[in-house]
């Protein structure tokens, strides 16, 4: 399978995934860190890819993704954004919503 | 990357952006007040702003680039300041 259509698939088979760099219990970057730290207080389940042990998926993904730096997180496929994203779609409410409609 | 060189291409992009700018070297947090970000989801703006160190991203030269983008009633919104152009 290709890298993409690997990608596509993770996608398509998890309503809420992170890639990130590092694990949400053991994050390599601060950014992640955030990520992984907003989406667990939010009690939403949700998939992760470590990007730092897949280099075919941190390198292919922003092409599919349009969006160019780590950490990313997608709700029922789509692209929502990094962690600067996640914090202010979460500070005015718009994440839980979108997140309980992926996973309910 | 040099912190004026941020600024300059975010203008170049938003002529009428206020930038306030943090950091240094790899790492900025970097606020950008534009009449232009108007009609932009968040996305739109992240990507907008992101594509414009694109290659530095890529290189490594940015490693850390935090953005927050709001038009300025958005941003008189949030804080309870108005800002003042001059």
């Amino acid at each position: 399978m290709s890298t993409e259509n690997k990608i596509r698939k993770q996608l398509a088979d998890n309503p809420v995934i992170l890639y990130m760099k590092g694990t949400p219990d053991a994050p390599s970057c601060g950014f992640s860190a955030k990520a992984a730290g907003l989406l667990k207080g939010t009690g939403t389940d949700f998939a992760y890819v470590n990007v730092l042990e897949a280099p075919f998926i941190m390198e292919k993904l922003p092409e599919v993704s349009d969006f160019p730096t780590f950490p990313q997180l997608f709700i029922k496929g789509e692209i929502i954004g990094g962690s600067d994203i996640i914090e202010e779609l979460l500070a005015s409410g718009e994440l839980q919503p979108m997140l309980d409609s992926a996973t309910h | 990357m040099d912190e004026n060189e941020i600024i300059a291409r975010i203008t170049s992009l938003y002529a009428d952006a206020a930038v306030d700018i943090n950091g240094a070297d790899c790492s900025f947090e970097v606020y950008v007040i534009s009449e232009q970000l108007g009609g932009k989801s968040t996305l739109q703006r992240q990507r907008a702003l992101l594509d414009l160190f694109k290659d530095e991203l890529k290189s490594g030269k940015l490693h850390a680039l935090s953005i927050k983008a709001r038009t300025p009633s958005e941003q008189a919104a949030t804080s309870g300041l108005v800002q003042i152009q001059l």
